[in-house]
């Protein structure tokens, strides 16, 4: 509340603020000790939005006690003054709207600097909107990115002119051994243009040239400023030094300024340096993300289709590159973001259905103020005020209580953006700023909804016809029509309410889908590490040992059942795959489709609990057998030997003229291998120690209690070898729970939004209901006093309640089943016309709606008849 | 006949009679004494407090380390017996109408 104070007072002038700033705030203080609450807050609120005009306008004309400057001022003036009395006069009715506001105002504006953040934010490169990701996609999943082989890459450039350049960029990770603990760090090994491309100039130092970039000269490195300063502290005398990762030893030529940031790389090498040489050579390694800056004028769709032409002839000329695939130049901004943006889209068009929902009910309030007023109104029109000062004067109402409103709004979409941190760890959304453009927006839907809830009632109150309204006594003029409109309103409101319920309940089903998916493997107390050995296990024996002794100390630690190594572990993704080739099957490289692989040791299976389905597991025996025994899963099987044994077929997986032929000894369970929301890919297993490897995970079955296991597994690790790379340290239902994490946020925020709009519609119904039961309470009273029951007039009130609600439902339904197709790509194993949830938020929504009908109809009932008689 | 004090202002005024006093006490003064009928929210106080030093109808006095504390000028002083008197003046002449009770109430 303080805080708001503190904001209000940045509207008086700073003089006065210089002058009595900090002496309002201590008042304000003592004032809220004494009595803390939203009458004071509101009162208080309201109070400094006048103050600070009258003394804004006094300090322009002489202070005199009548102003008699400028006309449009003093009116301007009198019109606020007379605002804000009469709001404070109703607190209840003011404090409604008000929080109705804040929260239809913050949500939007909170939601729009997420997205203006991670959408349209400005990119620290110049002309962002030149930059393009080119890159090969599946012709009919354009989300199923392959980018490029080098070879091809070479010939796009040199045969393109929609660029004026054209960089790779492969990502690669390396381990850092500088200090107590070696990290992993993330990077990229980019072709020497990629810096012209991205148009920087390095913060320090030089990046690297055409001259570096090639095999045989020494390595040399670009640092991050993050790198730079805290992993290196800094180091002013950085240039020239080298680092170490791996055997390979890097002079830093360069330094990158703060706030360069591409796709989290924490380092650039040359290109060439790190790529391999079956990379170099194979057009159908997809290894490489292109990057390139447009000639200008030149649209990124244009440029694609040029890269496509060239790419079509490739394709033509190597028949092994051939996958379905096409090229697709997207706009960087938007390539990188293209995992947040149809969760962002959805959930804009969410709040925004939020604000209609609020305004409908605000207007609401207002109407039925503007009813209640009508005589007011009235008497002072037969006094000669005119019609358009009215309108005016009531007008200015709704923007006294939107400046505010709006005021709140943003401090609550600054505390919700500043919450978003403890939600997710996502490096986009940790910084979400409020910037000029956010409050600019935030300015916009205040007048807008201003507008939107303003003038309908304005108008309606302003115009009542004086005598009409003095006639009718207290049932005053025009209440059949503001009736109408305030039915249409809440049917209106029932309906988009329905919309977003609808949405938080598909993807609540979603959620559950997901987790009823079986992964393939028993992820219980399973305790997962990730291990780098240090240079000095240089040979596949001493490896190999390595592991041996693993086992060895870790199958006498207590409360592990059982341990197993594999060189990746299922679900966290970053699969490597190979094409697939089979023995006396001719097909076209690609035809037959790609399979992941992996090496694992003869437990693996026991101890992850993947069921062994024909055949037999891999053995300690099969290290160095020339047959290469290799184990597949049922689905690799079904795919190429439905209903024959595979037994003793060979295949191979990777470039055709390198693999080995493997011989199937075994089928076993598929495994969700890249995360429970997609099918499990075709998978190959062979021997850990056949093809020993220094960066492999850990899986260890606990008997007891995870973390007591964790920490003495990391113990014994650590007692083994302490250079050892320990990171990734989590238990598998972590690891499983991160990887639904953008899912389990869309999910809190629907429900969130969701909520707060059906809340506002059972608000709105409930005064719809209770001021037109109020306005009956005459015919309630007759028809009692006739004898009708209480029972009765229950069901009339709540009859003609649930009839709006019914009719919003209906129409919601309607809308509903054209716009959550929209958000199809957010759902996992649900149709966006879901019956059974379309059915159960519709009945949701109903019993809500009874619930806020019964309110006031229970209140008529309970009306005595003389009482009610009495009121005309 | 001089132009009437708003009533803001002469409650404020009034509560100073009593000595000097700072914001709080300013607001809670104003608003017993005007039995509810004049409630001064920070906003209004301090803008009405600057029109006031403004205008010399009351000034500060001595500041102890942590607040202010205003008091009534002497200009203030004069302008608010006038307004007393101009008051007293009315009262007796809606007695003089019978539209108030006779006798001090």
């Amino acid at each position: 509340m303080r805080g708001l104070v503190g904001a209000l007072l940045l509207l008086f002038p700073a003089a006065f603020r210089r002058k009595f700033g900090a002496e309002m705030l201590a008042t304000f203080d003592r004032r809220w000790q004494e009595q803390p609450g939203w009458r004071l807050a509101t009162r208080t609120a309201l109070d400094l939005v006048l103050a600070a005009v009258q003394v804004r306008c006094s300090t322009h004309a002489p202070p005199v006690p009548h102003p008699k400057g400028d006309k449009v001022m003093t009116v301007l003036l009198q019109d606020l003054r007379f605002a804000s009395r009469t709001l404070m006069r109703s607190p209840g009715f003011t404090v409604v709207a008000l929080l109705t506001l804040a929260l239809g105002i913050g949500v939007n504006t909170a939601m729009f600097s997420v997205a203006h953040a991670v959408l349209w934010r400005s990119f620290p490169y110049p002309h962002p909107e030149r930059l393009a990701m080119v890159g090969e996609v599946d012709a009919h999943d354009p989300d199923n990115y392959w980018g490029a082989s080098w070879p091809n890459l070479v010939d796009w450039r040199s045969r393109a002119t929609s660029f004026e350049l054209l960089a790779g960029v492969m990502h690669v990770q390396h381990i850092l051994r500088e200090g107590t603990n070696p990290i992993r760090i993330s990077g990229a090994a980019v072709s020497y243009d990629f810096f012209q491309v991205m148009g920087v100039a390095p913060r320090m130092g030089r990046f690297f040239g055409q001259a570096e970039d090639r095999q045989g000269v020494p390595a040399v490195i670009v640092l991050s400023h993050r790198m730079w300063t805290e992993l290196l502290g800094g180091d002013p005398a950085v240039l020239g030094r080298s680092i170490r990762f791996g055997p390979t030893s890097y002079t830093v030529t360069g330094v990158m300024p703060a706030g360069f940031e591409y796709r989290q790389s924490e380092f650039w090498t040359p290109l060439q340096q790190e790529i391999g040489p079956a990379e170099i050579t194979h057009r159908n390694i997809w290894v490489l993300d292109p990057v390139g800056r447009l000639r200008s004028g030149i649209s990124p769709a244009a440029a694609g289709r040029e890269v496509e032409a060239i790419a079509a002839q490739i394709r033509q000329d190597h028949p092994e590159t051939r996958r379905g695939l096409v090229v697709r130049a997207v706009p960087l901004p938007d390539a990188l973001s293209r995992d947040l943006r149809p969760a962002l889209l959805v959930l804009l068009g969410a709040v925004g259905f939020l604000l209609l929902i609020a305004c409908g009910n605000i207007a609401g309030l207002m109407l039925v103020r503007g009813t209640a007023r009508a005589k007011e109104m009235a008497i002072r029109r037969a006094l000669g005020v005119g019609y358009a000062r009215l309108l005016r004067q009531l007008l200015t109402e709704s923007g006294v209580l939107a400046v505010v409103g709006g005021m709140a709004g943003i401090g609550l979409a600054f505390l919700a953006t500043r919450s978003l941190g403890f939600l997710t760890r996502d490096p986009r959304l940790q910084s979400v700023p409020i910037d000029g453009s956010v409050l600019a927006f935030a300015a916009a839907i205040t007048v807008a909804t201003t507008i939107l809830f303003g003038i309908v009632p304005a108008i309606g109150a302003a115009r009542a016809g004086a005598a009409e309204a003095l006639r009718s006594g207290h049932r005053a003029g025009g209440s059949r029509k503001h009736a109408l409109a305030q039915q249409t309103m809440v049917v209106a409101e029932v309906a988009l309410c329905l919309v977003l319920l609808a949405g938080a309940g598909l993807l609540l089903r979603s959620f559950h889908r997901l987790f009823e998916v079986n992964p393939g493997f028993r992820t219980e107390r399973l305790v997962t590490l990730r291990i780098g050995l240090p240079l000095n296990y240089d040979s596949d024996a001493s490896v190999n040992a390595f592991y041996r002794q693993v086992q060895d100390r870790l199958s006498v630690l207590p409360g592990v059942s059982a341990s197993t190594i594999v060189s990746r572990l299922p679900i966290t993704g970053g699969e490597g795959n190979g094409d697939i080739a089979i023995e006396g099957r001719p097909s076209a490289e690609g035809e037959l489709g790609a399979s992941t692989f992996r090496n694992v040791m003869p437990n693996y299976f026991d101890v992850m609990g993947i069921p062994l389905v024909r055949g037999r597991v891999l053995e300690d025996r099969d290290e160095g057998s020339s047959h290469h025994p290799v184990l597949i899963n049922q689905g690799f099987a079904q795919r190429f030997w439905p209903g024959a044994d595979p037994i003793g077929k060979r295949f191979k997986v990777g470039p055709r003229d390198g693999a080995q032929w493997q011989t199937i000894v075994g089928v076993v369970g598929d495994v969700r291998q890249i995360g429970l929301d997609s099918a499990a890919p075709f998978s190959t297993y062979q021997l850990l120690a056949s093809g020993p490897q220094s960066r492999f995970e850990l899986a260890v079955r606990a008997a007891g209690d995870a973390g007591t296991v964790m920490a003495a597994v990391q113990g014994a690790l650590r007692k083994l070898d302490p250079a050892l790379l320990i990171d990734n340290a989590k238990t598998m239902s972590e690891r499983i729970d991160e990887t639904v994490a953008p899912r389990r946020l869309n999910l809190l925020l629907f429900e969130l939004f969701a909520g707060l709009a059906l809340l506002l519609a059972a608000v709105g119904l409930y005064g719809v209901v209770a001021y037109s039961a109020g306005q009956r309470s005459h015919e309630f009273g007759i028809r009692m006093a006739l004898g009708a029951q209480g029972g009765d007039v229950l069901r009339l009130v709540i009859g003609q309640g649930l009839k709006l609600a019914l009719v919003g439902t209906a129409i919601g339904m309607t809308v509903t089943l054209y716009v959550t197709r929209l958000m199809t790509g957010l759902l996992f194993g649900v149709q966006p016309t879901d019956p059974p949830t379309l059915f159960a938020v519709a009945a949701l929504l109903i019993a809500v709606a009874l619930l806020a009908c019964w309110i006031p109809a229970y209140r008529a009932t309970r009306i005595a008849p003389v009482e009610a008689l009495r009121i005309e | 006949m001089p132009d009437a004090l708003k009533p803001a202002d002469f409650h404020v005024l009034m509560a100073l009679t009593q000595g000097p006093r700072h914001g709080y006490g300013l607001m809670k003064e104003v608003e017993r004494e005007s039995q509810g009928g004049v409630r001064l929210e920070i906003g209004s106080l301090y803008r009405l407090l600057a029109r006031l030093l403004d205008s010399g109808l009351i000034e500060e006095a001595d500041e102890d380390e942590r607040r202010r504390y205003y008091r009534l000028s002497r200009l203030g002083h004069r302008v608010l017996k006038a307004e007393a008197a101009r008051l007293a003046g009315l009262v007796e002449l809606s007695r003089a109408r019978k539209l108030l009770p006779e006798g001090r109430s």
